[in-house]
């Protein structure tokens, strides 16, 4: 009789399911099979950031879109991807991957994330100014935690310019300086690094979130 | 056998106390084969992690053991455990297998410190036959952040190997009556147990014990097991969060196995929500700018209501978010949604503002948000679209949203509201897969035919009919019960209703008064019960208090899951006030008094912890002036009841989930009908309690 019950389970877990209902989705067999994977999907990260357009895209191709282009890449969700401008308000420009995720810089600093998961839902992050005079501050980064709750981490960070440098960004050198903005809480450290050309961000290497980790940003057409 | 093990236990209970090694952070406590916080066989002074769920399966011989574990506040936690003895006959001639289940509860009364142990007192099996009763204290100090060690006292089966003696007198024979077995706790013989935890490395550790369990019922009377050794020792395997494996060399005989399902209902096993990014919030031109732009001119445009609407609804749609109606003039814009598949009510709201931001003129300065459920507003949300535009990018947003919106009663629809033709009648179906269980591995699985038809808002006409595909559940015994079987049949509507209708209903839902629901539903109600029943609630959207009338006429179905009511001739009125508290943290409180199914008078008392995820782990106990011996041999109805929602599990957007009530034994006092659609819950999660909890969903 287990059997049977067994073998109608892997049956069913073959059935989609139908109707119009379009507030539902297939679940119970999915789930089972969730737990098993769950370990899985937390090592591998999966997101929605749009996974188009890892192969190899050249400068010209990109610019013949006429629009400005961010590339973000971030090894914790295994994801290379050209975001274009979603919104702009103020200092504040927000980059889409396809409307599934969304990147929120105020002025090259990352402020939000959408759509990845983990979230970072706000921050109250340093401005250009403040990382370019080498200014000491406090950072903090608003998320959501256990069962959805809000919670804040407060980090006490220290901006310092590491030196002139220069940075390849698809092909194209761009002479920056190299500011490295070091956060500290008790048990934990976040290392921010910004390249800026002028009076610009030219790339950079920031923390989102625990799970998202570190995530790189180019801007590689203005 | 005896003198080593006592010193063995003697210094282990010395190098307990005595021993001054740094405290290491309190850590959790890992699951023993009876699914509770311990060792191998015997019970520890830690705890789980607050909330966490588990589900524990041990095979030892012919001993099976199925719990479910549930760490209700930090201190507090509830196991139900459904145990099987087979070869039950191998001595005594009778049935071959046998079931029982059972309730424990144990509290830790100290936590670990640098000195002091984690102390926990225990009641095991406590309102049952007694089969596996029994009561202990238990202290573990951990040392290093590798070894941990226990030490404790038991008193029952624990106290039935070694013992030292009856501390506070003889113990009573168990008179089954399923009420709490307090004559017997702690009485009787005592008898020390203790036992060590090793890490090994990140996956592996062992474990050893010392055991005060004689196994006398399934050794001495049953012959299941030859118990030769108190010696229990075996080895457990974790590398996910989620799953532990443990195999042991028990009693010196048997070898065991358990796997351990544990889960947290506070984090998402998908890490967070997934779903799509919203839409930006579209920020108006400076009115010194562009004063045209704020001209409220537009509201006079005959077609104006209709685009809106159409616009709107189109952006929601991507959301499952349906318009009801839309009614405004310049400044302001009342929306009335029905939110089909975002779990969190604050997102929903959230994303309706974004759209309004999108769609409506820039005279529009108020935006009215209010759920629609089952056609009834549930509740108002209030945003200035000049808080929303000027907030979107700004720290803590969340928390400074929420200061400044307003969360008020749904009041009734505008009179000049828009509404849809297209959006009534509506008739939606699906077919499904699902699980029916009736206890731990015992259940069917089918097929499930839904159907709602939407008439008009707050008419709903809907059904389902299942059909078993695969079913290990058998008659069973005949019930004896002497009163009217309202419950106690319920294996021949599993066996003979194949397919059945399970419910076929007609209802209408109302807000005939501010902060007053009501509902009123007809027809096939559940699979047993089918008639007529009324409900009003009182609920001011911020009030931690409901309160409930609820009155109702049924008559008991035939088993064949037709329409006929020709198998009992049962007809009952049956009613009952109820009180909802909201304890906050997410504590909820329910307490009903009134008649139920079999005519019987009492009350209900239910405590349920919810998540703002959907998560949800109750227990309820009801008492009615049925006698203990008419309601069967659990004394009383009670049980405990759960929900998992699917997007913790899969992280997609769903407001499904998988549900199930266990009751340690079925009676037919204490019974209520089951209707589809009960006020309190209904509503809720659009009032600020279910609101507020994940109110940072709003910006999602």
């Amino acid at each position: 009789m287990r059997n049977r019950l067994a073998l109608a389970a892997l049956v069913l877990a073959l059935l989609a399911g139908c109707g119009n209902d379009t507030g539902a989705t297939n679940p119970v067999v999915s789930m089972a099979g969730q737990l098993a994977k769950a370990g899985l999907a937390k090592a591998k990260g999966e997101t929605a950031v749009a996974k188009a357009a890892a192969a190899p895209v050249s400068r010209e191709d990109l610019a013949a879109y006429g629009k400005p282009i961010l590339r973000v890449r971030s090894v914790q969700l295994g994801q290379d991807g050209f975001l274009t401008i979603a919104d702009a308000k103020d200092e504040v420009v927000t980059w889409t991957a396809q409307g599934q995720a969304t990147f929120s810089l105020r002025d090259g600093v990352l402020i939000q994330t959408r759509g990845l998961g983990a979230d970072l839902m706000s921050a109250e992050a340093p401005s250009l100014a403040e990382l370019q005079s080498g200014a000491s501050y406090q950072r903090v980064y608003f998320f959501l935690g256990e069962d959805d709750r809000g919670t804040r981490r407060t980090y006490d960070c220290l901006a310092s310019t590491v030196g002139r440098t220069s940075v390849q960004i698809l092909g194209k050198p761009h002479s920056v300086i190299h500011v490295s903005e070091r956060c500290t809480r008790p048990n934990s450290k976040v290392t921010n690094d910004f390249w800026i050309e002028g009076n610009a961000i030219r790339s950079s290497r920031q923390w989102a979130s625990s799970r998202v980790g570190y995530v790189e940003f180019e801007r590689v057409i203005d | 056998m005896r003198i080593p093990s006592r010193c063995l236990l003697a210094f282990l209970t010395a190098s307990t106390a005595l021993a001054l090694a740094p405290a290491f952070a309190e850590g959790t406590g890992t699951l023993n084969i009876n699914g509770t916080t311990g060792l191998i066989d015997m019970p520890s002074g830690e705890a789980q992690k607050d909330a966490t769920f588990s589900f524990s399966t041990a095979v030892v011989g012919p001993i099976t053991r199925a719990t479910l574990s549930f760490q209700v506040s930090e201190r507090l936690s509830g196991s139900f455990r459904f145990q099987t003895w087979r070869d039950w006959d191998a001595v005594i001639p009778g049935d071959a297998t046998e079931t029982d289940r059972s309730l424990d509860l144990r509290y830790q009364v100290l936590k670990e410190g640098k000195f002091a142990p984690a102390l926990t007192i225990g009641l095991q099996d406590f309102t049952g036959q007694g089969r596996f009763s029994s009561e202990y204290i238990a202290a573990t100090k951990g040392f290093g952040d590798r070894l941990k060690v226990t030490a404790g006292l038991g008193w029952g089966r624990l106290g039935s190997y070694g013992g030292i003696g009856s501390p506070f007198g003889d113990r009573p024979a168990v008179s089954p009556t399923g009420t709490p077995n307090t004559d017997q706790w702690f009485r009787g013989e005592a008898a020390p147990f203790a036992g060590v935890e090793y890490k090994l490395n990140d996956a592996w550790t062992f474990k050893g014990e010392y055991s005060s369990d004689a196994y006398l019922l399934e050794d001495d009377t049953r012959g299941l097991i030859e118990r030769d050794s108190p010696f229990n020792f075996g080895l457990e395997y974790q590398r996910t969060a989620n799953m532990r494996f443990g195999i042991y060399s028990l009693y010196g005989s048997e070898v065991g196995l358990v796997f351990h399902v544990i889960l947290d209902p506070k984090s998402r096993m998908a890490g967070g929500v997934m779903g799509a990014a919203p839409v930006p919030v579209k920020s108006r031109p400076a009115r010194t700018d562009d004063p045209e732009a704020y001209d409220g001119g537009w509201v006079t445009q005959a077609d104006a209501g209709p685009i809106l609407r159409k616009n709107l609804a189109k952006r929601l749609a991507a959301d499952g978010i349906g318009v009801e109606d839309i009614a405004y003039t310049a400044t302001t814009v009342q929306v009335r949604i029905r939110n089909g598949r975002i779990d969190a009510g604050a997102q929903a709201v959230g994303r309706t503002a974004r759209a309004l931001s999108q769609v409506m003129p820039a005279s529009v300065e108020v935006f009215e948000i209010v759920p629609v459920v089952n056609g009834i507003g549930a509740s108002k949300v209030t945003i200035r679209r000049s808080d929303l535009e000027g907030l979107e990018y700004t720290a803590d947003n969340a928390s400074l949203l929420r200061e400044r919106v307003t969360v008020t009663d749904a009041g009734p629809v505008p009179a000049y509201a828009i509404g849809d033709e297209g959006l009534y009648p509506k008739f939606t179906w699906s077919l499904r897969p699902a699980l029916r269980l009736s206890e731990p591995l015992k259940g069917d699985i089918g097929l499930r035919l839904s159907a709602t038809y939407d008439i008009a808002p707050g008419f709903v006409l809907s059904g389902s009919i299942y059909k078993q595909i695969a079913s290990n559940t058998d008659l069973g015994t005949p019930s004896t019960s002497p009163l009217p079987r309202v419950r106690t049949d319920e294996s021949r509507y599993t066996e003979f209703g194949d397919p059945t209708l399970v419910r076929l209903t007609f209802a209408w839902y109302g807000r005939p008064a501010p902060d007053v629901y009501s509902r009123l539903t007809l027809g096939y109600l559940e699979r047993m019960q089918a008639g007529v029943s009324g409900e009003l609630l009182w609920k001011p959207v911020d009030s931690q208090l409901a309160l409930g009338a609820e009155l109702n006429y049924t008559r008991q179905r035939d088993t064949d899951g037709g329409l006929g009511f020709d198998e009992y001739d049962y007809d009952v009125v049956t009613g009952y006030v109820s009180a909802y508290y909201d304890f906050g943290n997410g504590y909820l409180g329910q307490l009903d008094v009134g008649r139920y199914l079999a005519g019987d008078v009492g009350a209900t008392i239910s405590v349920d912890r919810v998540f703002a995820n959907g998560w949800r782990v109750g227990a309820f106990a009801t008492v009615t002036d049925v006698s203990a011996a008419d309601f069967g041999e659990t004394g009383f109805d009670k049980g405990i009841r759960f929900t998992i929602p699917f997007n913790w599990a899969l992280g997609t957007e769903t407001r499904k989930g998988f549900g199930l009530t266990l009751r340690p034994g079925t009676g037919d006092g204490g019974a209520r009908v089951e209707v589809a659609g009960r006020l309190y819950e209904s509503i809720r999660e659009y009032h600020t309690d279910g609101l507020d909890p994940d109110w940072g969903r709003v910006w999602r």
